[in-house]
């Protein structure tokens, strides 16, 4: 429990100083009165705007009051005006979230999928011809970027093959999965490769312990050695990698949004960003950030369910 | 077995290092007595790269950025001996627009590993040696921007720092600056964990006990130490920064100007695909091999120095 507590407090810590940089970035390179200027530029608004504008910037008051008043009604739902598409900025995300949350899932399930069994093979039969070949394509997929798979995808299975959408539809299902199979596995290939040779490195310092010899003088089978004795102490740093993979590939969301069209977060972003329109870049960049922030709180609640030493000693600590 | 005595100090170790297995020496690498013949070919590809992208002013075969194209050949033309990688629809010389390209993403991504390089580094070390309150000031500021996921956190920078009255239209300082939160926060860390490992070393307590300054020992005894395991730790960054300033490049948010990079020329031929894939292909394969090649050099070093991320 009072691991749990402890973790809780830095995670509120690190949720209040991510938005207050968040909110403040606004501020730091436009003088108030220009965002003011912008946002009123944008919806082609009459002067008298301006004040009302102000008003509900809270401009009048300082930074840390006006972030305070703004965290008040984040929390409660309320982050503003997207004054481009004159609607509340919680609207759009709420249907726009799901999605992009569905597409990391998705990729990450598929890495996961392909990247375990690889990394347990290659460990198994390390230095042999297997493990080399593993290897040899890992480190080849990690150098393709997201977006040239996801071009590539695209010219294959889309245009010559015509199996899947190019484009997805503008009500995107997060239960489409033909739509969501080629933008996954853009985001998935580069996570095969690092989740692979993480665990493949675990997995060969776990395979030389003692209670893998006892297993095998038990006369067990290989697979149930490998999956169930060997995968779970070799599992830690890759369980670690999900969590900050995870902010890569709500990074790689933004360009495979774009490039097939996805009515997500990242496309949002990227239209908030060419349409100047500033309080959704806050909004979409502070939930992103809160969102990655939550996702590593988890992952590491996940880490010490794997390992129990983990509580014990970082709450002795 | 159930009447052994317990061994509770094997079922909860007080040392916490313990829960990291060693690393298996190199394992990672291919068993190969020297260098092996993969690292050689990535060293030439990078410096035929690297050197046609510095020298590419003095290179009567490559095109100036904005030159006349070449209207004697049909549009989008695939490679001919004119035209090595062939020509995009407007007629202009790829090769030429991929060398030129390259010129500015390889400037942005060194800038950016320089710039990590410095502060981050000069952060960790102070982190790493002092401990203490300054290390876990640095560090929760490390573990904020590392909060953030990069690509998100650059465009959000990008968005803010680079809009001039009508338009988005970021310049080199932006870009490089926006992209710099790639490689300081990461730098800064790996340099802390040497650090750290580096101050609790004998020959430093010695420097200490004949009464060296900690200035002295940072400058003298730890930076030696620090600096190889950061440069090979550098090269994977520099890789990371070319994609992202790609991935900027195809979303239109990096410079445009003096020649657009390798992401916006793989995007440019996106509706072409199909037709002529060649616009495509050459920028993405040329982009491949450079961040294959800059990753196993990395991969082979990391090897010898024995660094491993995990571990620190």
């Amino acid at each position: 429990m009072k691991f749990l507590a402890i973790r809780l407090v830095q995670l509120v810590v690190v949720l209040l100083a991510a938005t207050f940089f968040t909110y403040s970035l606004t501020f730091i390179s436009n003088s108030p009165s220009q965002v003011v200027d912008t946002l009123l530029q944008i919806e082609a608004g009459a002067p008298e705007r301006r004040a009302v504008i102000e008003d509900e910037l809270n401009l009048d008051d300082p930074l840390v009051i006006r972030y305070g008043k703004w965290l008040g009604a984040a929390v409660t739902g309320d982050l503003g005006q997207s004054y481009s598409a004159q609607e509340p900025v919680s609207d759009r995300i709420q249907t726009r979230l799901p999605r992009t949350l569905a597409l990391v899932f998705y990729a990450q399930i598929i890495a996961l999928m392909l990247a375990i069994p690889a990394g347990i093979v290659a460990a198994w039969r390390a230095d042999t011809w297997v493990d080399r070949g593993l290897s040899t394509t890992s480190i080849g997929l990690l150098a393709v970027p997201n977006y040239v798979v996801a071009v590539l995808l695209v010219y294959f299975f889309a245009l010559r093959l015509g199996w899947f959408p190019s484009i997805t539809s503008s009500d995107l299902k997060v239960t489409d999965l033909k739509s969501y199979l080629l933008p996954s596995v853009s985001l998935a290939l580069g996570q095969i490769a690092v989740y692979m040779r993480l665990l493949r490195t675990d997995m060969i310092a776990t395979l030389q312990e003692d209670f893998i010899g006892m297993a095998k003088a038990k006369g067990l089978t290989t697979r149930s050695i490998l999956f169930r004795h060997a995968l779970r102490p070799s599992s830690l740093s890759l369980v670690t990698t999900i969590g900050i993979n995870a902010g890569a590939a709500i990074g790689g969301t933004v360009i495979i949004e774009q490039i097939f069209g996805m009515p997500g977060m990242g496309t949002m972003l990227v239209d908030a960003i060419f349409r100047r329109d500033v309080l959704v870049v806050q909004g979409v960049v502070a939930v992103i950030a809160a969102g990655f922030v939550i996702i590593n709180f988890m992952i590491d609640l996940l880490y010490a369910a794997l390992d129990p030493r983990i509580r014990s000693v970082r709450s002795a600590a | 077995m159930s009447d052994l005595p317990p061994d509770d100090a094997a079922i909860v170790p007080a040392d916490v290092q313990t829960l990291e297995p060693e690393p298996p020496h190199a394992s990672d690498l291919p068993k190969e007595k020297g260098w092996g013949i993969g690292f050689w070919l990535s060293v030439v590809w990078l410096i035929i790269t690297f050197t046609l992208c510095i020298l590419a002013p003095y290179l009567p075969f490559v095109d100036k950025p904005g030159s006349f194209p070449d209207f004697s050949v049909p549009a989008a033309d695939g490679p001919s001996a004119a035209h090595w990688f062939g020509v995009n629809d407007n007629g202009d010389d790829l090769f030429s627009a991929v060398v030129n390209g390259g010129r500015v993403s390889l400037f942005i991504s060194f800038s950016v590993v320089v710039i990590g390089f410095l502060s981050g580094g000069l952060v960790g070390m102070i982190a790493g040696y002092f401990k203490g309150r300054v290390d876990r000031v640095i560090s929760a500021i490390i573990d904020i921007l590392l909060a953030f996921p990069a690509l998100v956190l650059a465009l959000a920078m990008i968005a803010i720092f680079a809009s001039d009255g009508n338009t988005v239209r970021p310049n080199l300082p932006v870009v490089v600056g926006a992209l710099s939160i790639l490689s300081i926060a990461p730098l800064a860390r790996i340099t802390r964990g040497i650090t750290l490992a580096f101050s609790e070393r004998e020959f430093v307590t010695a420097a200490r006990t004949m009464g060296a300054k900690n200035s002295r020992i940072l400058r003298r005894e730890i930076l030696p130490n620090v600096i190889p395991p950061m440069a090979v730790f550098s090269l994977a960054v520099i890789a990371v920064v070319i994609v992202a300033e790609g991935a900027l490049a195809f979303l239109g948010l990096s410079v445009g100007s003096p020649a657009p990079t390798w992401g916006k020329l793989i995007n440019a031929g996106r509706p072409q695909l199909e037709t002529s894939g060649h616009i495509t292909f050459f920028p993405a394969g040329v982009m491949f091999l450079t961040i294959l090649a800059l990753n196993y050099i990395g991969d082979v070093l990391q090897g010898k120095f024995n660094v491993r991320e995990g571990a620190l």
